[in-house]
């Protein structure tokens, strides 16, 4: 009688315990997402401010004499500052370095191109490949017809295992300055794989 | 006896659990958001700019309730919190080209039980450069 009584509780005890785990290992797939949408929204976020404040960097000479153009060192710094007051990363060569309060933890690799005012009416397509942790450009192509609108760039990464993904087009309005990130993330827990997925920014010279 | 109150224990733990798990993801999807609506207020006083900070502060209020209104946000529009403020200004009223400023949200830290909490409130600050010229205000 006492023998089978203890025999069921715990076998209750077994279940809550294997509940338990069932919840949690779920409870973990939902953090994950959550996890990997935040920081797609933030990396986001942080491109397109800092992106925008380095586009206000204009060659102050050319502009006197009715020319937009980018000083690209300036609009670079200008870039980096943001990144640091928004999201506290500070850069390093083609490389942002997280600070223990950032949204991502490992170093977020970025390339940028600039589309001068000679070019900006054409297509514009630019091939990235990522690989030791960096982003290296293979190839940069204008089209040969100008459209007075505006021409639309076309940028594509080849990842490490091969993938070619391959980010909507967009449009630009004038000069522009263009900016991808990487993010490839660890995985907190081996049980999960890790996030990688890479973030664009478009922004014309503000002048 | 000894079994009783380890099963009660494991009634307990087993309810903890999932609310565990419902409160921070309810965290991250407040943060999610918060992300969201703090790039759209920002990018939406770059465009505006504003004739003075009063005016600004005012239309960046307004423009958070429009955009709660219209996204299926949880994040309610009175518990939000928003300061603007400029560092760096070319004129003494106007908030044209080249300013620079910083916006900050905070909303209520979104706690379905006093259990886990330890903050009282969720808070971001952008900071970003106005793009509007003096002669367009």
């Amino acid at each position: 009688m006492r023998l089978d009584e203890g025999g069921r509780a715990t076998g209750i005890q077994l279940l809550s315990i294997s509940a338990m785990l069932v919840f949690l290992l779920f409870g973990l797939a939902v953090f994950d997402a959550d996890l990997a949408m935040h920081k797609k929204l933030e990396v986001k976020a942080l491109l397109e401010l800092a992106n925008h404040d380095a586009t206000f960097a204009v060659n102050e000479v050319l502009k006197t004499e009715g020319i937009i153009d980018l000083n690209l060192d300036e609009a670079l710094d200008r870039f980096a500052r943001r990144m640091q007051e928004n999201g506290g990363y500070s850069r390093e060569g083609n490389r942002f370095h997280p600070s223990a309060d950032s949204v991502t933890s490992d170093p977020l690799p970025f390339a940028y191109y600039y589309i001068d005012f000679e070019h900006w009416q054409r297509d514009f397509s630019l091939s990235l490949r990522y690989h030791d942790d960096s982003l290296q450009q293979i190839k940069a192509v204008h089209g040969s017809i100008a459209q007075t609108e505006g021409g639309y760039i076309e940028v594509e990464i080849i990842t490490e295992e091969g993938e070619v993904l391959r980010l909507s087009p967009k449009r630009m309005v004038g000069p522009s300055l263009l900016v991808v990130a990487y993010v490839d993330e660890q995985p907190f827990t081996p049980l999960l794989s890790g996030h990688a997925f890479p973030v664009v920014s478009v922004e014309e010279i503000k002048w | 006896m000894g079994q009783v109150i380890a099963t009660l224990l494991c009634a307990v733990v087993l309810l903890v659990v999932p609310l565990g798990v419902v409160q921070v993801h309810l965290v991250m999807q407040v943060k999610s958001e918060l992300a969201d609506l703090s790039l759209a207020a920002a990018k939406y006083i770059s465009n505006r700019g504003g004739l003075n900070q009063q005016d600004v502060e005012e239309a960046v209020r307004r423009f958070i309730e429009q955009e709660l209104a219209e996204k299926p946000f949880r994040i309610e529009p009175a518990g939000v919190t928003v300061g603007v403020e400029r560092l760096k200004a070319a004129d003494p009223l106007l908030w044209s080209h080249e300013d620079q400023f910083r916006l900050q949200l905070g909303v209520p830290y979104p706690a379905i039980t006093r259990l886990f909490v330890g903050k009282e409130r969720l808070a971001v600050s952008r900071y970003g450069t106005i793009n509007v010229m003096d002669y367009d205000l």
